[in-house]
C-alpha cells in the first residue's frame, strides 16, 4: 500500500519535471525577451513600463526558486558530504537517509513560513502593479518548499529501499 | 541605561551618527528618563532592516514595534496620503503645516483602523526636479529621460502625460545612470540629493515644488495597547515633541543642501507665474483621470477646499 | 541548549546537508527561540525580489553556458596564444584583467564567476594550466576589480559614510592595480613551468582574431551600452545573451536550438542554487542585526583595543569573516556606519578605510570553508568545495599581502588624491 502510494507520487514528479522544464524555458525567454522589448521601447519609442522592472524581479524569483526545486531532484545543491567520505559505504547510506529526512523537514517548515507570509500578505492587500495582488506573484514560496519537501522525501525512500534491500541482500 | 521593563523597537531609515539619529537618541533618553527607565527604544537605524516595504511585512509580524516611514511606503495601507502627495499641490511649508494640522486626526483613524497607532508625522519633505538641462516649463521636460519611482502611480500618470521617456531604476543606481547620461532628470529632496551625490551629476534644480513628501512614525497597535495607560500617555507626548524637532531639522537640513549645492555650481531655475501654472494644470488633469481606489475622492475635496481657505484668509 | 543545536547544525552541514537547508534551519530556529513569527525568514528571502542585480545575475549566468556550449573558448585560446607569443602565462593575466573589468561592473556578486567561468575554465585547462591552478584562479578572481569604476560597492560605501564618490574611485585605482599585478605575476611564474611558448606570427594572429572576431565584439558591446547610456546593467545582460545566442546559433552554428532547454535546466539549477543560499543568509543575517551582534562585537574593541595598528589588523580579521558571512550590500549597510566613527577615533582615513573595507569584503568572498565565489564555483564548475578551497590557497595567500600592503601603508590609497 505504502510502497503504491509512494510509486504514484514517483509518477506525478516525473510528469511534473516535463511542465517544470517548459515552464522554466518560458520564465526565462520571457525574461529576455521583455528586457528586450524594454530597452526598444525606451531608446526607440521613448516610452516603457514603470513596472517592468518589478515583473523581472519576480520573474527571477520564480526562476531561482523552481531552479532550486529541479536542483533538489538532480542532487545539485552546494553540500559540504566530509563525514560520509570518512564513513563506509553502509554508513554513508544511513547518513544520506538522515540528511534528507532533515531536508524535507526544514521545507515543511519553511512552507509553513511562507502560507503564513502569503496570509499577512494577502490581508495587507499590496497590489505589486496594475491591479494584481503581489501575494500572486509570492506563492511561488510555498509551491517550490512543497515541490522540495516532496523531492527530498523521494529520496529518503529511496534511501530506505536500497539500505533494506542491502540488508536482506546480507541475510539471505 | 540598563534595559527598560519595556523596551519598543523601532526602525528607522535615518543613518546611523547622523544629525536625525541624534534627535533619535535624545528622544529615547528623554522617554527613559521621564518613566524612571521602565520605557525606551531600542533602535535600528539606516536601512539594516531591508527598505520601507521590508520593514512594514516586519512590523506587522513583531520583529520591529515601531518605525518611521515615507508616506510612498503607506499609500496602499492608508491611499489618502496619495492625495498629500499630488504634483504641485504644496506652495510652501505653511500650506503644509496649515492642512496636515487639519487633516491630522483623520489619517490617524484610517491607520488605526489597520492596525497602527500613528505617533507623529516627520517628513521628507519637498522634492524638487534636478536636471542636466534647465527645466522651466512642461515644453522642456520633452525628449529628455525622466527617471521614474516603480510603484509610484502618480508620479508615472503625471509623467506619461508629458509624454517623455521615463527610466525605472532603484535609487542606488540612479548616480551612475546619471553619470552615463541614462536619465537627465531626476528628483528628490536637496538634502537627499546632496547626501547621495546625485548633485554632482545636475546642473540645475528647478525651484517648484514638485511634490510634498510626508512620512508617519507608526507603532503595531497591539504593541501600543499592551503598554500602560501611563506610559501610553508619555510616549504620545514625548514622540509628538521629538517629532516636531526632527521636522524642523529636516528642515534647516533641506536648505542648507541647498545652499551647498548652490555654492558648488547647481544653477536654480524659477519657473514664472504663467510656467508654474502649466505644470499645476497638467497636474490637475492627471489627476482627474485616476480612479478613486487610487486617489480617495472625499480626502481630494477636502484637502483642496482646506488649501482653498488658507490661501484665501489674510496672511 | 545553543550550543548543542550550533553543533548538531554544524555536524549536518559536515554529513552533506544542502547548505541552503542548514542556514535556512539556524534561522528557523533562532527566530522560533525569539518567539517571532516564522514567517520572518520568508520576509528576508523575499528581499531577494528587490535585488536588482539578480536580473543580471540569471542573464549574464545564461550567456555564460551558451558559450560554454559553443567553441568560443578555443577561439580564445588560440587568439591568447597567438597575441602572447613566447610571454608565459598570457592567458591567466588575460583572465585577471577581463574578471577585474567584469566585477567593475557587476560589482562582486558573483556574476563574474557565473558569466565567464564556463568559457576561461576550458581555455585555461586547453592552454595546459594545471585544473589546481585554474579553478584557483576563477574562484578568486570572482571578485576581484571591485576598487575600479563604476563598482557600486564603492558607490554605496561613499554614500553611506558621505564621502566623494570621484574620490574612492581614486583611492582605489592603485590598490586594485597591485592585486592585478601581483596576481599576474604569479601567473605569468606559473605558466613558466608549464606552458609551451609558441612562436609569434602576424599569420597566426590575423587567424585568430578574425575566427574570434565576433567574440571580440562582445566586450564592445556591453561597456559600449552601459558607458554610451543606453543601457543599465540588467539590459546589458540581456543583450549580451541576444548577442550571444546570435552570434553561436546564427553566426558559428555550433549550439542548436534543440540544446536549449537543457542550457536552460542547467541554468536555473545553478542560479536557483546560488539564490536559496543568499536568500537563506539574508534571514539569518536578520537574526544577528536583531540581536545587534555585529555592534557588541565593535564595542568591545572600542573597549579593549588603543593601537592604531593593532585595531587595523582587528579589523581585517573581523572584515574578512564579515565578506565570508554577509553579502557585500548588507555588509556595507550594517556595518560601514559601525566602524566609521572607531575608525576615525583611531585616525584612519575614510577613503583608506573604505578601500580597506572592500579588499576585506573581496577576499573574504574567497576564504574557505564558507566564502561565497567558493559555494558559486562549487555550483559552476561541479566540484568539491573542498578541492576549491585547496586550489585557491595561494592566491588568498597573494591577496592577504596584498591586504597587508594596503593596511599599513596609506599612500597607496591617498597618494592619488593628494
Ligand atoms: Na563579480
Ligand atoms: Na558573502
Amino acid at each position: 500500500m505504502k510502497a503504491f502510494v509512494v510509486h504514484e507520487i514517483r509518477h506525478m514528479d516525473s510528469l511534473f519535471k516535463r511542465l517544470e522544464k517548459w515552464l522554466l524555458v518560458f520564465l526565462l525567454g520571457f525574461m529576455i525577451g521583455f528586457s528586450l522589448l524594454q530597452i526598444v521601447l525606451r531608446n526607440v519609442f521613448s516610452t516603457g513600463f514603470v513596472w517592468g522592472d518589478s515583473l523581472l524581479r519576480h520573474a527571477v524569483l520564480w526562476i531561482s526558486l523552481l531552479g532550486a526545486g529541479r536542483a533538489t531532484a538532480e542532487d545539485k545543491h552546494i553540500r559540504i558530504d566530509l563525514l560520509p567520505r570518512l564513513l563506509p559505504a553502509s554508513g554513508g547510506a544511513w547518513v544520506s537517509l538522515l540528511t534528507d529526512c532533515f531536508a524535507c523537514l526544514v521545507c515543511v517548515i519553511l512552507i509553513h513560513a511562507s502560507w503564513n507570509f502569503l496570509t499577512y500578505e494577502t490581508m495587507a492587500g499590496t497590489r505589486a502593479f496594475g491591479q494584481i495582488p503581489l501575494s500572486w506573484l509570492e506563492a511561488v514560496f510555498p509551491f517550490s518548499f512543497a515541490v522540495m519537501a516532496v523531492r527530498f522525501a523521494l529520496r529518503a525512500f529511496s534511501g530506505i529501499n536500497s539500505i533494506t534491500a542491502k540488508t536482506q541482500e546480507r541475510d539471505s | 541605561w540598563a534595559a527598560p521593563q519595556h523596551e519598543i523597537k523601532l526602525a528607522t531609515l535615518a543613518p546611523e551618527n547622523s544629525s536625525l539619529m541624534n534627535i533619535f537618541n535624545r528622544m529615547n533618553d528623554e522617554l527613559q528618563k521621564a518613566t524612571n527607565g521602565r520605557l525606551g527604544f531600542k533602535m535600528y537605524a539606516g536601512f539594516v532592516l531591508g527598505n520601507e516595504a521590508d520593514v512594514l511585512r516586519k512590523l506587522r509580524i513583531g520583529l520591529v514595534n515601531a518605525a518611521i516611514f515615507t508616506n510612498t511606503a503607506l499609500t496602499d495601507i492608508n491611499p489618502d496620503l496619495r492625495v498629500l502627495q499630488v504634483p504641485f499641490l504644496f506652495n510652501n511649508y505653511e500650506e503644509v503645516d496649515d492642512v496636515l494640522g487639519k487633516v491630522r486626526a483623520g489619517l490617524a483613524k484610517g491607520f488605526a483602523a489597520k492596525g497602527f497607532e500613528v505617533l507623529g508625522f516627520p517628513e521628507l519633505g519637498f522634492i524638487y526636479f534636478m536636471s542636466r538641462e534647465p527645466i522651466a516649463d512642461l515644453p522642456d521636460l520633452k525628449g529628455k529621460k525622466v527617471w521614474a519611482q516603480a510603484d509610484a502611480p502618480m508620479a508615472k500618470a503625471f509623467v506619461d502625460s508629458v509624454g517623455v521617456s521615463t527610466v525605472a531604476i532603484t535609487a542606488p543606481d540612479v548616480l551612475m545612470a546619471l553619470q552615463t547620461k541614462l536619465v537627465d532628470v531626476v528628483y528628490n529632496s536637496p538634502y537627499y540629493a546632496l547626501i547621495t551625490q546625485w548633485y554632482t551629476q545636475v546642473k540645475y534644480l528647478t525651484d517648484l515644488p514638485l511634490s510634498y513628501i510626508g512620512g508617519c512614525l507608526l507603532m503595531d497597535k497591539k504593541a501600543f495597547d499592551r503598554l500602560p495607560e501611563d506610559l501610553q500617555q508619555t510616549l504620545r507626548e514625548i514622540t509628538a515633541k521629538y517629532i516636531d524637532v526632527l521636522v524642523k531639522k529636516t528642515r534647516q537640513d533641506n536648505d542648507e543642501a541647498l545652499e551647498v549645492m548652490l555654492k558648488r555650481g547647481v544653477q536654480k531655475i524659477l519657473p514664472s507665474a504663467a510656467q508654474a501654472g502649466n505644470f499645476r494644470d497638467l497636474s490637475a488633469q492627471v489627476i482627474e483621470g485616476l480612479g478613486p481606489q487610487i486617489l480617495p475622492r472625499d480626502f481630494l475635496g477636502q484637502v483642496r477646499s482646506e488649501l482653498a481657505d488658507f490661501r484665501a484668509s489674510p496672511q | 541548549m545553543t550550543y548543542v543545536i550550533s553543533a548538531l547544525l554544524v555536524l549536518l552541514a559536515l554529513s552533506g546537508t544542502p547548505l541552503f537547508i542548514v542556514i535556512s534551519a539556524a534561522a528557523l530556529v533562532s527566530f522560533y527561540v525569539l518567539g517571532v513569527d516564522l514567517s520572518v525568514v520568508i520576509i528576508e528571502m523575499y528581499r531577494l525580489a528587490a535585488n536588482p542585480m539578480l536580473i543580471a545575475l540569471v542573464l549574464f549566468a545564461f550567456a555564460g553556458y551558451v558559450l560554454a556550449e559553443s567553441g568560443a573558448s578555443t577561439r580564445l585560446v588560440k587568439l591568447s596564444r597567438a597575441v602572447f607569443g613566447r610571454m608565459p602565462g598570457g592567458l591567466a593575466v588575460v583572465t585577471l584583467v577581463v574578471c577585474a573589468l567584469f566585477t567593475a561592473l557587476t560589482g562582486a556578486s558573483g556574476v563574474t564567476i557565473v558569466a565567464l567561468g564556463g568559457i576561461l575554465l576550458p581555455a585555461l585547462l586547453a592552454d595546459s594550466y594545471s585544473e589546481k591552478f585554474s579553478l584557483g584562479l576563477l574562484t578568486s578572481s570572482g571578485s576581484l576589480g571591485v576598487l575600479f569604476p563604476p563598482s557600486l560597492p564603492l558607490i554605496i560605501y561613499g554614500v553611506v559614510t558621505e564621502t566623494s564618490i570621484p574620490h574612492l574611485f581614486l583611492a582605489g585605482l592603485l590598490p586594485g592595480l597591485l592585486m592585478v599585478v601581483l596576481l599576474s605575476l604569479y601567473g605569468i611564474h606559473h605558466g613558466r613551468h608549464t606552458i609551451v611558448p609558441t612562436r609569434f606570427s602576424s599569420r597566426n594572429l590575423r587567424q585568430a582574431a578574425r575566427e574570434a572576431f565576433w567574440e571580440m565584439l562582445l566586450p564592445v558591446v556591453v561597456f559600449g551600452g552601459i558607458f554610451g547610456g543606453f543601457l543599465v546593467l540588467s539590459e546589458a545582460a540581456a543583450i549580451t545573451v541576444a548577442y550571444v545566442l546570435l552570434v553561436e546559433m546564427g553566426i558559428h552554428r555550433e549550439v542548436k536550438l534543440n540544446d536549449m532547454p537543457a542550457i536552460v535546466i542547467k541554468t536555473v539549477m545553478m542560479v536557483g542554487g546560488i539564490i536559496v543560499i543568499l536568500g537563506a543568509s539574508l534571514a539569518f543575517n536578520s537574526f544577528l542585526i536583531d540581536q545587534q551582534v555585529p555592534n557588541r562585537i565593535l564595542e568591545l574593541m572600542r573597549t579593549y583595543v588603543d593601537n592604531k595598528y593593532v585595531f587595523l589588523l582587528i579589523l581585517n580579521f573581523f572584515l574578512l569573516i564579515v565578506g565570508c558571512v554577509l553579502d557585500v550590500f548588507s555588509a556595507l549597510v550594517i556595518v560601514v556606519p559601525l566602524i566609521v566613527p572607531l575608525a576615525a577615533s583611531y585616525e584612519v582615513n575614510v577613503l583608506h578605510l573604505g578601500i580597506i573595507f572592500l579588499t576585506n569584503l573581496q577576499i573574504g568572498y574567497s576564504t574557505p570553508p564558507i566564502g561565497m565565489n567558493l559555494f558559486i564555483a562549487s555550483l559552476r564548475f561541479d566540484r568539491p568545495i573542498v578541492q576549491l578551497s585547496l586550489a585557491t590557497l595561494p592566491f588568498l595567500g597573494i591577496l592577504l599581502l596584498a591586504l597587508a600592503i594596503i593596511t599599513f601603508f596609506p599612500p597607496l590609497s591617498l597618494v592619488l588624491i593628494h
